[in-house]
């Protein structure tokens, strides 16, 4: 069909755009976490664009391909997260200091109190002895 | 239309890619350095869906098989970062 490729082509084309201007923002920030920001927010947009065209190019005669690619959509937006917040812990429990002095660090502040036993848990230092 | 228009999408992704190498390089702390490499995989993962597009419907695999390895990958070495080790 000729209307479902070049939608999927146009939608193609702008998540690359999309995807190109996420990764100029991590190379100029000056910052880990905004970084971060730049890196985590919009570079899975960018991806989900791609596959959104993809969905539609296969749409008429493949339809298995089309749901595969649903399938990677919903996993990356779902687990995506995941990694960011986990790189962003790691900044900051590694000591990586912020450009300007952050307003609030409610990170420094969860990890005073203990929360409770599954906090415990993510909050052990690394100077515990084996099991 | 179609074939220039795929053609100018992984140029784009190239220069994305050249990017996130150069972040790969300058970055004064290791989280820079997984970060980058967590963007690259993305970048990556969109290059072999142009691909799908192009040539093969075989490779969507590839596309599914790098997400979820950069994912499990990415919480290892934040969690090996932190601690020292990774359990």
């Amino acid at each position: 069909m000729e209307i479902t490729d070049k939608i999927g082509s146009l939608l193609v084309l702008i998540g690359a755009v999309w995807m190109l201007l996420g990764t100029l923002g991590l190379l100029r920030f000056p910052d880990v976490y905004t970084r971060l920001h730049s890196s985590g927010l919009v570079s899975p947009l960018g991806v989900t664009l791609v596959l959104l065209g993809l969905v539609v190019h296969f749409a008429p005669l493949q339809v298995s391909a089309s749901l595969l690619a649903g399938i990677i959509i919903v996993f990356v937006l779902l687990t995506y997260p995941l990694a960011t917040t986990a790189m962003i812990w790691a900044a900051h429990r590694t000591g990586v200091r912020a450009y300007q002095e952050p307003v609030t660090d409610e990170l420094e502040i969860h990890d005073q109190q203990e929360v409770g036993a599954e906090a415990g848990i993510l909050l052990e230092e690394s100077d515990t002895s084996d099991h | 239309m179609v074939g220039i228009t795929l053609e100018l999408a992984l140029g784009f992704l190239a220069v994305a890619l050249v990017v996130s190498f150069v972040r790969l390089m300058k970055g004064p702390s290791s989280v820079d350095r997984l970060l980058a490499v967590e963007t690259a995989s993305l970048i990556i993962m969109a290059i072999m869906a142009i691909m799908a597009m192009r040539s093969s419907m075989e490779f969507l695999v590839v596309v599914l098989i790098i997400s979820v390895l950069s994912i499990v990958s990415s919480v290892a070495v934040a969690k090996y970062l932190v601690k020292g080790r990774i359990f």
